[in-house]
């Protein structure tokens, strides 16, 4: 008996309404007080191909979709030849037969062919209510509570009209109906927990824009690219109601250029991208660092180099964010590891960027920004805003402000245009403490020290590794490997391996925790989704640790927890 | 009248005889007749000989990267539209490398006003064939001559959408600086091409050669369209004057924002955010 956690795949051709079904999915197990974890898998196309979308609910927290999955919705012959395998024992492949009918060669899972294409045409006249219709039948077969399905399915349609309202109702009660043919999952249990109020339903994506606005971010600008669309998106619609702007500037560079204009006229200001628009911004990003001007700017990892597969995740862009560009240069690069940490990373960038007057840098990957988590409802009362040495009045009336003047932290007071007696140059070339343009050996060499010094009095207000567990044998990751590796760490302890789980979080400047965490390790398995190990040599570079096995992967697809967990078992010989 | 005087900084390390000269005068007496505040005022530049103006003029500035002065600039205004941004550069920043955010602050005509000075020669990294340059035209990058035809920035600018387009030179700085002050107080994008000759690696594109090949214009109603675009495709004759002006609503004033946030006002953890949650139920 498998009790409150259940996977569901639903795959079908691109159009087909997967991710709409998908999304529902998510709704209602949030509604029923399960956690979610989902993840998207879909060509960078329109119509035509294949796409599946996997949601898992389940009353345990989970940050992944898991090895396997309960339940395959089938639309179409794709879905089954390739995630036939995912299904696990005991479990369901629900096929829609209206298009084709092929053999299945599975015994240990129960099959259930139903043409709900050509029922929905007859009994609704729409075929793409079919997945609506899917929704009855997993709720008759698995129990879920029919009526918090009607509602979830009442208020995802709310903005629609009355007429679509009726017809997916409609679809969910044929659905209900048609299921009524086969014998339920009775070796599974879905209970209604009740709903958490206190939780949100929401992806990495959503979060950051959340978190931007929560700063008082006022200024987006932004080259639509996939996967950080989204967060353009969410404050277009978001930020005019607070004073703000949303912009879809003409290009991945215009958009930096713009942010940092911004910025420096004394407004959080942000950018958002993904790889290849990250590749073009780098130069801005320099400028940031030169001129001391805070920007945050979101870097969603894809799959590489390229445009590579752009539906996909990868992360590949650690030495990128962290040295991408030419020079020497100050940073900020921090890497959220799930939704909820996205909100705080996102709120708190602003912070950092002001208060050390340099580019802060999120590095997320596809899986976080699209992943669809259950969160935990913000703690606004504990955040604080601070804008370190940004002066709105200058009382001391020399004709030039000496915009870049030497200090102890080397973080210099910063007027924005418009403030009476802070008249200052500004520039990317080197410069002196009132930003002349100098290219004098004692100043040259004071400058880059100021300039970088600030990379080491931020340490303590970045964010250090997460340890979890303990013992000689290490896991060490960032970002979205959290879901998998909690998993694989589960899987484990189960036969009694202990591992002590490092999540890196700041990857610039780069914190001395890492090397105290490895200090009595003798082992540690680097988990990450690239070719060469970026993180692994980045960690081998600061600390010198070097007793490292490499849990490596770059098909674009997410990791399976047991893929970690078997691959330890093997190495350790258990 | 302010004393043009309070506009001084930092003495010019141009060539001696440069024509930027006569633009960074002529936009000194343009601020003053203005009464710009120094302190109101933004003069972002890219890179280039032209773009070191804002080293030599007394006023916030930003020196940014070669061919990014105008997004930089729309940035700042957008954050801060009481602001007066002024954006300078010259023809490899505007027409070159930088011709994507041209084109597109023209037809978001955002208010702003942007002087080209235009030598038809890369300067600063000593003389290398430029956007403008003559088809045909020999330097150190093109021996055997340029083979591409010049891009005609202020007939680019027209199409783009802009609504003030005007030419000086700046061997005439009565007229150029009255051009930059119209430009300035023009509600709008305004382009003021400027023709400034480089007397170090430019010794075809002289003072001389600019005087034969340029007119005035003369009773020429700028508000003409259909005039204006044959003024600006004659690429033989260069019109010197207002050459074309229209009143169109700004950037600005289209945007959907219910209010301007104000830089300089207290930044507090936004707590409306909670309004959004419904969405995420």
């Amino acid at each position: 008996m498998k009790r409150n956690d259940l996977a569901v795949r639903i795959g079908g051709q691109a159009g087909d309404g997967s991710l709409a079904t998908g999304e529902l999915l998510s709704k209602f197990f949030r509604r029923n007080g399960f956690f979610v974890a989902t993840d998207k898998d879909f060509p960078s196309r329109i119509r035509g191909g294949h796409t599946s979308y996997a949601i898992r609910g389940a009353q345990k927290e989970i940050f992944s979709i898991g090895d396997n999955i309960d339940v395959l919705l089938a639309f179409d012959e794709d879905s089954i030849s390739l995630h036939l395998d995912e299904i696990e024992s005991g479990g369901l492949l629900i096929y829609d037969n209206s298009r084709k009918d092929m053999d299945i060669e599975r015994k240990d899972i129960r099959m259930y062919k139903m043409p709900l294409a050509n029922i929905a045409k007859d009994k609704i006249g729409l075929e793409l209510i079919k997945n609506t219709m899917a929704l009855g039948v997993l709720a008759y077969l698995f129990n879920f509570n029919e009526s918090l399905m009607r509602e979830t399915i009442h208020d995802s349609y709310k903005n629609k009209s009355e007429k679509i309202i009726e017809e997916n109702i409609k679809a969910f009660e044929v659905g209900l109906e048609h299921a009524k043919n086969f014998q339920k999952m009775e070796n599974y249990k879905i209970e209604n927990l009740g709903v958490r109020e206190d939780t949100l339903l929401l992806m990495g994506n959503e979060a950051i824009g959340l978190g931007a606005m929560a700063a008082g971010c006022k200024f987006i600008a932004a080259y639509p690219i996939t996967p950080a669309s989204d967060v353009l998106e969410f404050l277009s619609k978001h930020l005019p109601e607070r004073g703000g702007i949303a912009i879809q500037a003409e290009s991945e560079i215009a958009a930096i250029n713009m942010a940092i204009g911004a910025g420096y006229a004394g407004m959080r200001s942000m950018a958002v991208t993904s790889g290849p628009g990250f590749d073009l911004k780098t130069e801005a990003l320099g400028l940031a660092s030169m001129i001391e001007q805070p920007v945050v700017v979101l870097d969603a990892m894809r799959s590489g180099p390229s445009t590579g597969m752009a539906t996909k995740t990868e992360q590949s862009d650690l030495f990128h964010a962290i040295y991408g560009g030419h020079g020497e240069k100050p940073r900020i690069v921090i890497a959220p590891g799930n939704v909820e940490e996205a909100f705080y990373f996102s709120f708190h960038a602003f912070n950092l960027a002001e208060k050390y007057q340099v580019p802060v840098i999120i590095l997320s990957d596809e899986l976080i920004s699209w992943n669809k988590q259950v969160v935990k409802k913000f703690k606004l009362d504990g955040l604080k805003i601070e804008r370190g040495k940004i002066m709105l009045k200058i009382e001391s009336q020399d004709r030039e402000f000496k915009r870049y003047e030497f200090t102890e932290d080397g973080i210099s007071p910063r007027p924005i245009p418009g403030v009476k007696n802070g008249i200052h140059l500004e520039t990317g070339d080197e410069h002196d403490e009132y930003g002349h343009i100098t290219e004098k050996i004692p100043n040259r060499n004071k400058m880059m020290e100021k300039r970088m010094k600030r990379m080491d009095f931020m340490k303590k207000d970045l964010f250090p590794s997460i340890v979890q567990g303990e013992g000689n044998i290490a896991i060490v990751g960032l970002g979205s490997t959290q879901g998998p590796i909690m998993e694989a760490i589960e899987q484990l302890n189960e036969r009694n391996v202990n591992v002590k789980y490092i999540r890196i979080r700041t990857l610039s400047p780069f914190l001395d925790d890492v090397k105290d965490h490895l200090k009595n390790v003798d082992l540690a398995f680097f988990v990450e989704q690239n070719y060469t190990g970026q993180l692994e040599n980045l960690v081998r570079l600061y600390t010198g640790f070097d007793k490292t096995y490499a849990i490596r992967k770059y098909d674009g697809r997410s990791f399976k927890p047991k893929m970690i967990s078997s691959k330890i078992l093997e190495v350790l010989g258990k | 009248m302010i004393d043009v005087k309070l506009y001084d900084k930092e003495t010019p390390t141009w060539c001696p005889g440069c024509g930027d000269y006569g633009v960074l005068t002529a936009l000194k007496r343009a601020a003053a007749n203005l009464e710009l505040d120094p302190s109101r005022t933004v003069v972002v530049t890219g890179i280039g000989c032209s773009s070191k103006i804002n080293s030599y003029f007394y006023s916030y500035g930003i020196h940014t990267l070669h061919g990014r002065a105008a997004a930089v600039a729309e940035g700042i205004k957008l954050a801060n539209p009481d602001l007066e941004v002024i954006v300078a550069g010259g023809d490899g920043d505007a027409y070159a490398i930088g011709t994507e955010h041209f084109v597109h602050l023209a037809r978001r005509n955002l208010d702003i006003a942007y002087i080209v000075m235009d030598n038809q020669i890369y300067g600063l990294t000593k003389g290398q064939v430029s956007p403008t340059s003559e088809e045909g035209f020999v330097t150190i990058t093109t021996p055997y001559g340029s083979p591409e035809k010049p891009v005609n920035g202020p007939l680019l600018a027209f199409s783009a959408g802009a609504t003030y387009i005007a030419r000086g030179f700046s061997g005439d700085i009565v007229q150029l600086s009255k051009l930059i002050e119209d430009g300035i107080r023009h509600k709008g994008f305004a382009l003021i091409d400027v023709l400034s000759p480089c007397v170090t690696w430019n010794k075809i594109n002289t003072y001389d050669w600019y005087k034969a090949h340029s007119y005035q214009l003369k009773d020429h109603d700028p508000s003409n369209k259909a005039k204006a675009f044959q003024i600006l495709s004659d690429e033989d004759h260069l019109a010197l004057g207002l050459i074309y002006k229209k009143e169109e609503k700004i950037y600005e004033e289209k945007l959907p924002r219910k209010f301007v946030a104000n830089p300089f006002q207290n930044i507090e953890v936004d707590k409306s955010i909670e309004n959004i949650y419904e969405e995420f139920l």
